[in-house]
């Protein structure tokens, strides 16, 4: 877990310098996300946790010095502050900011800082530790389940579509090379599809974690590459050495 | 509770986006052309791997689109003076005032008296795309 906090932490504060780059769409005048319009879906009790621009910036700027001092003094108040931090980010921006990311980040906070705050070899310790690593799990094998439903993706047209919005800006000759061609699309969809609904099998055998965790990597880094899922990458891969515990626990144990 | 258990569905439907287009006007008998807010600049530089926080932007933005669509859609279609003081829509009235007030900076722009915004729903399935909210005429 030591090597999942020190790279939780780096995540965070990737998010945290991204957060304070855009932060102008949080400006209360101007901005996109504004405290007055945010007010108005929120129930009473939830509203004074919501913060003004400047206190955004304000917690914005403390968490970032709360994640050096957490990287060099670890505790379980570091970690239980972190995750109240994420939480009032999340309640700011209504929610997830980048979908999974963010569920898996203060997913990931909170199983740190249950861990910390018991003795190590504690039921409740290796809750927080089991849960993470479970969670990581169902990460990969919900997200196939969920694809190969689909006749579209069954085909290799749904990846050949995702590739298509705009929003991603797959540069034209990448389509040209490889993205038109429905063998490509086939052969990659399949090769996801099989990685992840396979994916359970780490927790069977610690040995597996060898084969599967390099192919995750490759995997989110193509994320990257292709659409810009630069979280995706940093938080996953973070919960990678919890996901280690977790299976040499459970044969340990089991 | 979503924070305890995720719904790790990703990409499970594919084939459809929503796009936002504004228009800005003297008065809302002269108009400007519809315009799209603008796409980051694609950066695929090793850098995005370790801050890409305009691109993360953009897709959080995409998401505040389909939220009120989401919502539009659960409420009645001559609804819409009701959807205006709901936050999806007023998050979203904020984004176009945000990319109007970015263009008046950079002087690209005179402040107009108003603006009109439209959700243009695409699928890409069968090439076909629709205007599926159209804003009334707003203030600047």
């Amino acid at each position: 877990m030591l090597l999942t906090e020190k790279f939780i932490l780096l995540a965070l504060l990737l998010q945290t310098i991204e957060f304070r780059q855009i932060r102008s769409v949080f400006s209360a005048e101007t901005g996109i996300w504004r405290q007055d319009d945010l007010r108005l879906g929120l129930p009473p009790f939830l509203r004074l946790f919501l913060l003004p621009a400047q206190g955004f910036e304000a917690l914005l700027l403390f968490r970032m010095v709360l994640i050096v001092l957490t990287a060099f003094l670890p505790s379980a108040w570091g970690f239980w502050l972190l995750f109240l931090s994420q939480l009032l980010i999340q309640l700011r921006v209504r929610g997830p900011f980048n979908g999974g990311s963010d569920y898996l980040t203060t997913l990931s906070l909170l199983c740190l800082a249950i861990w910390r705050s018991f003795p190590t070899d504690s039921l409740l310790s290796q809750a927080g530790l089991l849960y993470l690593g479970l969670q990581l799990v169902s990460s990969y094998w919900i997200a196939g389940i969920a694809k190969v439903r689909h006749s579209e993706w069954r085909s290799g047209k749904a990846l050949g579509l995702f590739l298509q919005l705009p929003k991603y800006q797959v540069p034209r000759r990448w389509h040209e090379q490889a993205f038109d061609n429905s063998s490509f699309l086939r052969w990659s969809t399949w090769a996801v599809l099989i990685f992840e609904l396979s994916f359970p099998v780490v927790l069977l055998q610690p040995a597996l974690c060898w084969l599967f965790l390099p192919i995750g990597a490759a995997f989110h880094w193509m994320n990257v590459r292709i659409f810009g899922l630069n979280r995706f990458f940093w938080i996953w891969l973070s919960c990678y050495p919890a996901l280690i515990e977790c299976t040499l626990w459970l044969n340990a144990n089991f | 509770m979503r924070v305890l258990i995720p719904s790790w569905k990703f990409f499970d439907e594919a084939g459809h986006a929503a796009s936002l287009r504004y228009r800005i006007g003297s008065s809302p008998q002269a108009w400007g052309d519809w315009q799209m807010p603008p796409s980051p600049e694609p950066d695929r530089g090793w850098k995005r791997l370790f801050l890409n926080a305009r691109q993360n932007l953009h897709l959080a933005q995409g998401s505040l689109l389909e939220r009120l669509l989401f919502e539009f859609s659960l409420s009645s279609h001559s609804n819409l003076s009701a959807l205006q003081n709901e936050t999806s829509y007023r998050l979203v009235k904020n984004w176009v005032k945000f990319e109007i007030q970015s263009q008046i900076s950079a002087m690209t722009l005179d402040a107009p008296a108003h603006f009109q915004f439209e959700i243009q729903w695409h699928d890409f399935k069968d090439s076909s795309q629709a205007t599926v909210l159209l804003s009334p005429v707003h203030e600047f």
